[in-house]
């Protein structure tokens, strides 16, 4: 891929970066970072929280089809782009990985200075609206990497101003992702960070929905505050109740099972409230529509999901 | 480049009835949406021809999820259809379609004859498009649900009535490989007035989860697609090539599992005219300019001056 800057940037591209970090981020999982140059640089420098990657974990250079496994992209969460020259010449990225199958162990198994193909950066990150006086971060497992470049972003755009900032990260054990490492991307733009363990390993024994509003009931001046968040659908389920109980502005970047990433395949649905009459109808002749995760969202408001159609 | 390469670049072109493909080069319906979707991504007017994702008369929502899941060297898929309907295609899509500079085919789906029939009248109306592909592996709802792609007789029906509506159009028929005898469907779909075959469709798959004792699809089935039925696919084309379209002078779209310039190149010999790439797309839209480049490069190495001359060349 040619990574010459044009005068115009484009929105997202296939580009060829390279290995420049790669680190423990827990027992079960890896921070990896990768370097883009030219085009590409200039690309990711636009990129926003929420948005992600499809990386291809093998190389495309081999075109022997017995070698090629495994077969599809896999999509990644950005977890924060730092510009490393003054003029977006240079930007890196950085994902955190849990490794689960053959896609993410390939991954783990790279060294530094070696070649990533990644198509990106695809889909509509968070929106900051800026009138925000209280921001609650709720992240779940691998929904919690976005949400370190989410606290970046904030930081970023929210220098000068008297904003209060609270993170409930939620994870299965301590082995998933390190507590203190977790807590570290959120402290060190003075954002307080609650952690919450399925197994009771670190932190509060529960869920972090559950911390979220143990902390409200004590706080309710917090309940003026606007939610971003990115976790597992039961997550973000248990969530979007709550939030539309209490009638907190939230938003939910969401995960689904992937092929493309680039509204080509349509796999990714989640079922979303209509009320139109082009609205497509069931074989009950009940409206269901569908939003595609990787080109609606991955961001979408939790008002908008209907959740009773979600399995 | 120089004057001497250029004597040497053999001719890549394909013919179906009055319509030329640049080179032999197609997309896999319902593997790259409308085209627009790529454009950052692959530059889609180096394809020999385009093939639409499936369109039916009314709007579809598709399968409830999950819809697609990663296999051994494959793809199982479970979309159902998905789509925005005729007018919104029309709409939408087609003044995109219309900046495209290859061939475009719409591929149509429907539950009933009539609604088959009732699309493709509509979109023959169009210039912008060059031909239509049927979708026949689709149920049909008159007959108990059974696919239409399964029984000659309802493919002779089907194809015929589309025919008579088509208004001269190039009609593709898209023959599905879960039939026992994929030769009688061919026969059957040409003598009812197809002009080009394309095959194969997806190969009828399932997935469990073991832990949960549940399918992993939202609609229990899907199709296979990918690598892992190169082989089914290769054969397949074969047989129909060798059996029926050859006699009866109908070119073929061979596809199922292409990956390469070599997988395109066996499909070629084993009597492909075309050929045309699905799943790969979705990882690695640039393949198309590689296949390309693939199959030139091949031509001159082995001295053919066109690729037709290679079509059904198996020894």
């Amino acid at each position: 891929m040619n990574n010459n800057t044009p005068k115009t940037i484009p929105r997202r591209g296939e580009f060829t970066g390279k290995i420049v970090h790669l680190s423990p981020f827990g027992t079960e999982s890896y921070a990896i970072k990768i370097e883009l140059t030219g085009t590409a640089a200039a690309v990711y420098s636009n990129a926003n929280a929420g948005q992600f990657i499809q990386i291809a974990c093998r190389d495309l250079n081999e075109t022997d089809a017995r070698a090629c496994q495994p077969l599809l992209r896999r999509p990644l969460s950005l977890a924060g782009v730092c510009n490393r020259s003054e003029n977006n010449e240079l930007v890196e990225i950085e994902f955190i990985v849990q490794v689960k199958g053959p896609g993410t162990s390939w991954l783990e198994r790279r060294r530094i200075g070696e070649p990533i193909n990644l198509i990106g950066p695809l889909g509509n990150g968070f929106r900051l609206m800026d009138n925000e006086s209280r921001i609650i971060i709720m992240g779940g497992g691998v929904g919690l990497p976005p949400m370190f470049f989410l606290a970046d972003q904030m930081s970023q755009t929210y220098v000068n101003k008297d904003l209060k900032v609270i993170s409930f990260a939620g994870i299965r054990s301590r082995a998933q992702f390190d507590p203190l490492m977790i807590q570290s991307r959120f402290h060190t733009h003075g954002f307080e960070c609650i952690i919450s363990t399925d197994d009771g390993t670190y932190g509060h024994h529960g869920t972090a929905v559950e911390a979220m509003a143990y902390f409200i009931e004590n706080h309710p001046e917090w309940l003026d505050a606007q939610v971003f968040a990115c976790g597992p659908d039961g997550m973000l389920k248990s969530l979007s109740k709550m939030t539309l109980e209490k009638d907190m502005p939230c938003q939910i970047c969401m995960e689904a099972y992937m092929a493309c990433g680039i509204g080509l395949c349509q796999s990714c649905v989640v079922p979303v409230h209509q009320n139109s009459e082009n609205t497509p109808k069931n074989e009950e002749n009940e409206p269901v529509l569908y939003k595609l995760v990787c080109t609606n969202g991955p961001v979408f408001d939790a008002r908008s999901i209907a959740w009773e159609d979600y399995k | 480049m120089t004057t001497k390469q250029q004597k040497e670049s053999p001719d890549l072109s394909v013919r179906f009835r009055e319509i030329t493909l640049a080179n032999p080069i197609m997309t896999a319906s319902g593997t790259c949406g409308y085209a627009f979707e790529l454009r950052d991504f692959v530059d889609m007017s180096q394809l020999g021809g385009f093939v639409t994702k499936s369109i039916t008369l009314r709007p579809r929502a598709g399968n409830p999820p999950q819809r697609t899941y990663e296999t051994a060297a494959g793809m199982l898929n479970s979309i159902g259809l998905a789509n925005v309907g005729l007018d919104r295609f029309l709409e939408e899509k087609m003044p995109l379609l219309e900046r495209m500079p290859m061939p475009v085919f719409v591929n149509v789906a429907g539950k009933t004859i009539d609604e088959y029939v009732e699309v493709v009248h509509v979109l023959s109306k169009y210039d912008t498009i060059q031909g239509l592909e049927l979708n026949i592996s689709c149920p049909n709802v008159k007959h108990g649900g059974l696919t239409f792609g399964t029984d000659p007789r309802a493919i002779v029906e089907l194809v015929g009535a589309v025919k008579e509506k088509c208004a001269g159009k190039l009609l593709i028929v898209k023959l599905t490989p879960n039939v026992t005898d994929i030769v009688v469907n061919a026969r059957a779909a040409i003598e009812a007035g197809a002009d080009v075959l394309s095959l194969v469709n997806t190969f009828v798959g399932l997935a469990i989860s073991a832990e949960k004792r549940k399918p992993i699809l939202g609609n229990v089935y899907g199709g296979l697609s990918g690598p892992a039925i190169k082989p089914l696919a290769l054969n397949l084309v074969h047989k129909v090539y060798q059996e029926a379209a050859r006699e009866m002078k109908v070119p073929v779209i061979g596809l199922g599992g292409i990956h390469n310039a070599t997988d395109a190149l066996e499909f070629i010999i084993a009597g492909a005219s075309a050929v045309a790439v699905g799943t790969q797309m979705m990882v690695h839209p640039q393949c198309i300019m590689e296949i390309i480049d693939g199959i030139r490069d091949y031509l001159i190495r082995h001295e053919f001056a066109s690729v037709g001359e290679l079509v059904g060349t198996l020894d």
